[in-house]
């Protein structure tokens, strides 16, 4: 009983930390709290339409109207400045000839190894700073504004300054090198892919040789990485802070009494009642890594051989910069469906399951 | 309760939308730009907004103002470097029938585009009053002209095919300075003295995405020359040939010597790499130029340049045009704006500013800075070619497509398979 009562109070908290324009505000407007449904059924009152209305409308318009074109000019032949939008015959040339480009079978090896890695880290150094300023006695709104603060920089300034930190004979390795490490990594330089199982696939793959790249993990993404959970962790660090204040004191009491040590309370009673923060949490940074661009663009761009190449850094240019119209639509298509893969599910559970 | 739940379903597929569309739509860029509201407003539109750029446009906009009295300019400059959010923005306002009046792009494909979808208009009358066919080089006449008909005029050239050095570096390596006529095997073997003495022989600022696109260009019209260069443009050699194939393996030879953080170094980072001594050549455009001065440097004690090792006799052309909107709310202003910009007064102010060579062969040059008159003298007597990187020798697509093969070349150092990604790269 307890925890439901928590895992909602939990999912329900998503917006209150957070600054206004969070991408988290629409995850919690799509399950408006039991009780009010209740009360308030949406065939008894017309004037709520009404008032929904206005709003519905520039969704319809803004976001459905748009991905809808956007889906229609995936299939079309426009390339240049001139609109076009004719079919192209067959249906899905662009689609297909987009899953051959070397450059955009790195960016999606990039973009899944690099959102991954950034979900791990993110919500590990997050958790971990939750539990630290928690439970620390002194000071505590300072320490949580410190970790905040980088959430409230621009991504583009974040990049700057990390790419200079991350720029081999410049940043970070003039420590090292004070530390007697004289060649330090080549961080966003490095050109090296590890672990590549392309060959391996391939032999699965029908079709012969359709992978161009290598198939790994490229290091020059591990950088970007550290920049992005830098930034975003204090997000991650706010939520879990929420969730824990929700958490009842005498768990502790009662946890202590039965002769659990900090250690223990923490993981087998605080980590499993933060889970449906956690997967809260998980979800949203998901999301802001999958349609990255901006931190990338700033800090490594496309990188040395496309190793830190995104899919919006790609679509960006393939649409601006090449005016192939089509190939950018039918990219951000790809990017859109990744997306609703990662955050429809989860809204599918918090709102029709949670509902019955 | 039941009833409510289409409602709910709407509401999470409306979220799910809305959380994707962030980042998804990539067809509905950002609103337009600038006020293009009433009055005798002639709105110019270009991405000329750093330093040197916007004290350049200004020389434009105060020789128009002076011209013609009375009048108002709406300076519609969008940042960001070669214009990528400037198109972006433009593309809008072309397909909303609200163009602006004049607005910046590049000779070649750039402008035929335009005029192909209807979108510019004819500058002849501009041209047929001031004899400008007679005071501009032909290459240039003809890269803004379609069926016979001029639709742009060109404000500056700048020169693509620069080598630049650190005159105190090569001395102290023993390194004789570059000098026309310079040979790729000179530049390579200097390069490897550099290299023996711990300094970073060459500095690329790869992080922007033309800089190595632009080194492979240079490299390559030093192999093959001015004319099969056009040849290659025009479609009427093949990607694959020899020729290309020994520039590729020519540029595989220099990345070796390329300094180790280029990928991370943008271009103008690069630059202030040369100026500091941090390297001792640099392959870029002459924008170079005013970087270095910029960086406290001076020209002939600090740094030196030559053109491209192999490339003397050519000049690669980087030119800005203004073409005048079909449906502009102030055609006649546009058209006085064309012609104020071709003016030789015009032409000198802004190109004393931008760094570049005016366009038009009688203007006097004597104020200009020493590089600037010797680019100059250049312009008036080499080959003029237009360059690949910087999007006037090919169209958009291409110049992509040349980006990210170089960029995947620079890795693989496969040169069969490079060349063969570039005879496919126009589609």
């Amino acid at each position: 009983m307890r925890l439901t009562r928590i895992t909602r109070t939990g999912g329900g908290l998503t917006q209150a930390p957070a600054p206004a324009g969070l991408p988290g505000a629409p995850v919690a407007e799509g399950a408006p709290p039991k009780r009010a449904r209740r009360q308030l059924p949406f065939r008894r009152s017309r004037s709520q339409l009404l008032v929904l209305a206005p709003s519905f409308l520039l969704l319809g318009i803004f976001v459905y109207g748009f991905i809808a074109y956007t889906i229609r000019v995936s299939l079309s032949k426009w390339q240049g400045v001139a609109p076009t939008l004719q079919i192209e015959h067959p249906l899905g040339t662009t689609f297909k000839a987009l899953a051959q480009t070397a450059r955009f079978q790195a960016d999606m090896r990039n973009v899944v190894i690099f959102t991954v890695l950034f979900l791990l880290l993110a919500i590990l150094a997050g958790l971990v700073l939750a539990l630290l300023v928690h439970d620390t006695l002194i000071a505590r709104g300072l320490f949580r504004s410190v970790f905040l603060f980088p959430y409230a920089l621009s991504f583009i300034v974040t990049g700057v300054v990390w790419r200079w930190i991350f720029t081999p004979s410049t940043g970070a390795n003039l420590i090292l090198d004070k530390l007697g490490i004289h060649h330090g990594p080549k961080w966003i330089t490095d050109p090296t892919v590890v672990g590549d199982v392309s060959k391996q696939l391939d032999a699965i793959i029908p079709g012969g040789h359709f992978i161009q790249v290598k198939l790994g993990i490229p290091l020059a993404i591990i950088p970007v990485v550290i920049a992005a959970s830098w930034q975003l962790a204090g997000f991650a660090m706010a939520n879990f802070l929420a969730a824990l204040s929700s958490l009842d004191p005498q768990l502790r009491e009662a946890a202590s009494l039965d002769g659990a040590g900090w250690w223990q309370y923490q993981r087998r009673i605080v980590v499993p009642l933060l889970w449906p923060m956690m997967v809260a949490i998980g979800v949203i940074l998901a999301h802001v890594s999958l349609k990255s661009f901006d931190l990338v663009y700033a800090m490594s761009g496309q990188g040395p051989g496309f190793a830190t190449d995104v899919p919006g850094i790609f679509v960006f240019e393939q649409t601006f910069r090449a005016l192939r119209w089509n190939t950018g639509a039918a990219a951000s298509v790809v990017m859109f469906v990744l997306i609703a893969a990662v955050v429809l599910p989860y809204l599918y559970r918090r709102t029709v399951k949670e509902a019955r | 309760m039941k009833r409510t739940r289409p409602l709910a379903g709407a509401l999470v597929v409306g979220s799910v939308l809305a959380l994707a569309a962030c980042g998804g739509s990539s067809s509905s860029p950002g609103g337009s730009a600038g006020s293009t509201g009433g009055g005798k407003n002639l709105e110019v539109f270009s991405w000329w907004t750093s330093g040197s750029e916007s004290a350049a446009l200004k020389q434009l906009i105060d020789a128009y103002k002076g011209a013609s009295s009375g009048a108002k300019v709406t300076n519609g400059a969008v940042a960001g470097g070669g214009g990528g959010n400037a198109q972006a923005i433009l593309q809008t306002r072309l397909q909303g029938n609200n163009a602006p009046d004049t607005w910046q792009t590049h000779p070649g494909d750039a402008i035929k585009q335009y005029v192909d979808a209807g979108y510019v208009t004819d500058l002849q009358s501009v041209y047929a009053k001031d004899g400008l066919t007679k005071v501009m080089p032909k290459a240039l006449v003809n890269a803004e002209s379609t069926n016979g008909k001029v639709y742009g005029v060109s404000t500056g050239a700048h020169r693509g095919n620069v080598l630049w050095f650190n005159k105190k570096l090569l001395k102290a390596a023993g390194v004789a300075e570059p000098r026309p006529g310079y040979t790729e095997d000179q530049f390579i073997s200097d390069l490897a003295k550099l290299k023996a003495k711990g300094t970073t022989p060459l500095c690329v600022g790869a992080k922007d995405p033309f800089a190595a696109p632009q080194l492979f260009e240079n490299t390559l019209l030093g192999t093959v020359g001015p004319d099969k260069w056009n040849q290659l443009v025009a479609g009427k050699l093949a990607w694959t040939s020899p020729e290309v194939k020994r520039a590729a393996t020519t540029f595989t030879r220099l990345l070796p010597y390329a300094d180790s953080d280029a990928s991370a170094t943008t271009w103008d980072q690069a630059t202030k790499k040369l100026a500091t001594g941090d390297c001792a050549f640099e392959s870029m455009g002459d924008w170079a130029y005013g970087e270095l001065t910029k960086d406290g440097v001076r020209e002939g004690t600090d740094f030196g340049y030559v053109p491209h090792p192999g490339s003397n006799g050519s000049f690669v052309m980087v030119v800005d045009t203004f073409v005048v909107a079909k449906n502009a709310k102030h055609p006649d202003a546009a058209h006085k704006w064309a012609a104020v910009i071709a003016s030789k007064a015009a032409q000198l102010a802004f190109n004393k500013d931008k760094g570049s060579t005016p366009v038009r062969t009688d203007v006097d040059v004597s104020s200009l800075p020493p590089y600037q008159r010797q680019a100059a003298k250049d312009f008036r007597s080499n080959t003029l070619v237009w360059s690949i990187a910087h999007g006037e020798a090919t169209s958009p697509q291409f110049q992509q497509s040349f980006y990210d093969a170089v960029t995947q070349f620079m890795q693989s150092k496969d040169v069969n398979a490079f060349t063969q990604s570039l005879s496919s790269a126009g589609a």
